[in-house]
């Protein structure tokens, strides 16, 4: 019955659940290359490291990842901070590329050690919330665990919005992307800022991939696919507009979703790259915002 | 000596391997109206630089409130009561004018002071009240020029540091500029102004100094400056 109106309604549905979690991981990707105009080819491997973090906790505890999904956000912030006080800074004003080369080979050495410490197995956990669905009218159904991870990290990515254009923070990091030269003259301590945007970016990437566990397995490469996801939507959203990334993610989750409805899963990644090349060739500036942020 | 509130002793300072400071000697006193003057490149936008801790000295003195300010970085100079309106305005183009100025009230101590600074920003300068929601980037030179000189003033300074506040404005806005500039400086504030416009600049000035290729060559008061045959010749093309 209806099946014609049903069935792209559920893939719609879908691909905004699943948008969600890509539009945290693009929002932290967008605030460092807004903030600071680096490319962290790191994002991937950040969201891996807090997945991992979180399934050791998980097997330790039992504590179900919707609930401690906060420690992989803290451990990914320091991480973050660390990464560009230690890494970053002393590079910064030399060539883009050196920024390019070290983060990739952070994200080399990241994947490599994770392969070592866990093995190159994929992993899954089971939680009691997996088996439920909440069905709406005969033919909508949804799957518990990814409405829970959707409420949270929607909730997540209008606490950032918030924090990026009401406080005083988030004036300052936007002031240091729309000058950097008078930013300092402000009393902005321009290092510091950073490092908490870096921090802030890379604990998206870290919550992001505890919110993942339950839905997804995990293996030392898991974030490759997520880094490049994190790229088309930065230059959907309009190199560095958070916002502009938010709503790329949600769009990137439902053209994914219908994407493999009608085609077939294999070809979803290649239409994530369609609509990248479309974007970059035709509108560079983005579609869903633009750059200010 | 002992009342000034800045003093650079012999200060010299480097682009990379270009000097462009050799010896920068000057003292401002709090409550002066300080005027510098000089050819274009000869040091003027640099000496401010150093001040403000944009540039680092490589040598001499520089000394703030009592205190050496030398080795400390931009943001905490601004902090020791120093703000700087750069050249060329520096706004934030792609926020507000109310953002703007809440930037200037960045640091800690006149944070919580907010909303009652912008007030006095808008008495001072009623305009911008008007276009409070306007970007900055959308403004009229004018305008902006008053933004910036607000928005340094957020930050409640005892020396402002201001870069060629007239330039690239009509003569009638200029005028308004330094009528601003004069009623800051009554208001307490020190003031130290680098212009081309030499005869306005030095008109509301206690004092000026004359930079040439990185040093002090002349100081004085503006009718001895006005009255002498070089500057004349080379500033005011008499
Ligand atoms: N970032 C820079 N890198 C290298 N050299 C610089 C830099 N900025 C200024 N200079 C040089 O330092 C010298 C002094 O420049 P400065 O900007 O202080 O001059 P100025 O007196 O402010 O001139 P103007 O009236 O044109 O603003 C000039 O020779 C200039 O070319
Ligand atoms: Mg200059």
């Amino acid at each position: 019955m209806l099946n014609w109106f049903y069935i792209p309604l559920q893939g719609i549905l879908n691909g905004l659940l699943t948008g969600a979690l890509y539009a945290l991981i693009g929002m932290g990707m967008a605030l460092i290359f807004g903030v600071m105009r680096i490319v962290n080819f790191a994002h991937g491997a950040f969201l891996m490291m807090g997945m991992y973090a979180t399934y050791v906790v998980f097997q330790a505890t039992g504590v179900s990842p919707y609930y401690q999904f906060p420690l992989a956000g803290v451990l990914l912030f320091f991480v973050g901070y660390a990464t560009y006080m230690g890494l970053l800074r002393p590079i910064r004003g030399q060539v883009d590329f050196m920024v390019i080369l070290l983060t990739m080979g952070l994200a080399l050495i990241l994947t490599d050690a994770a392969q070592l410490v866990f093995g190159a197995d994929y992993h899954q956990i089971n939680i009691p919330l997996l088996s439920k669905n909440i069905h709406i009218g005969p033919q909508i159904s949804i799957n518990a665990p990814w409405l829970v991870s959707f409420g949270i990290a929607m909730v997540l990515a209008c606490a950032l919005y918030w924090v990026v254009t009401q406080t005083m923070f988030g004036r300052a990091a936007r002031a240091i992307a729309q000058n950097p030269y008078a930013a300092p003259l402000m009393g902005i301590n321009v290092n510091r800022v950073q490092a908490i945007a870096f921090g802030i970016g890379s604990a998206a990437a870290g919550i992001s991939g505890a919110l993942l566990l339950p839905v997804f397995y995990l293996f030392p490469e898991v974030g490759n696919q997520f880094k490049l996801k994190s790229f088309v939507m930065v230059v959907l959203g309009g190199m560095g507009s958070i916002q502009g990334a938010a709503i790329a993610g949600l769009v990137l989750g439902v053209v994914e979703s219908l994407t493999s409805l009608y085609w077939g899963n294999e070809w979803a990644l290649a239409v994530d790259f369609v609509l990248f090349i479309l974007v970059l060739s035709l509108k560079p500036s983005g579609i869903f915002g633009s750059q200010r942020a | 000596m002992s009342d000034a509130l800045l003093t650079m002793d012999d200060v010299r300072a480097s682009y990379g391997d270009f000097q462009a400071l050799f010896n920068i000697t000057l003292e401002i006193r709090a409550g002066e109206i300080v005027t510098l003057i000089g050819a274009n490149g000869a040091g003027k936008t640099t000496t401010l630089r150093v001040i403000s801790g944009l540039l680092r000295s490589q040598h001499g003195q520089l000394r703030f409130d009592g205190q050496d300010i030398s080795k400390l970085p931009p943001h905490e100079i601004v902090v020791r009561g120093v703000s700087h309106v750069p050249e060329g305005r520096q706004l934030f183009p792609h926020m507000s004018v109310e953002e703007n100025l809440a930037l200037g009230a960045y640091i800690g101590r006149v944070r919580p002071k907010l909303k009652d600074l912008v007030e006095e920003q808008f008495e001072l300068f009623p305009r911008l009240k008007e276009r409070r929601r306007q970007l900055a980037g959308t403004l009229s030179g004018g305008e902006q020029q008053m933004v910036a000189l607000a928005r340094g003033l957020m930050a409640a300074p005892k020396l402002l540091l201001l870069d060629e506040p007239s330039l690239g404005l009509s003569p009638k806005i200029v005028e308004e500029v330094f009528a601003k500039v004069q009623q800051i400086g009554k208001s307490g504030v020190t003031v130290l102004i680098v212009e081309q416009n030499v005869v306005d600049g030095l008109s509301i000035s206690d004092r000026g100094y004359v930079v040439e290729n990185g040093e002090v060559t002349l100081q004085g008061t503006p009718k001895e400056l006005l009255g002498n045959e070089q500057i004349r010749a080379a500033y005011l093309g008499l």
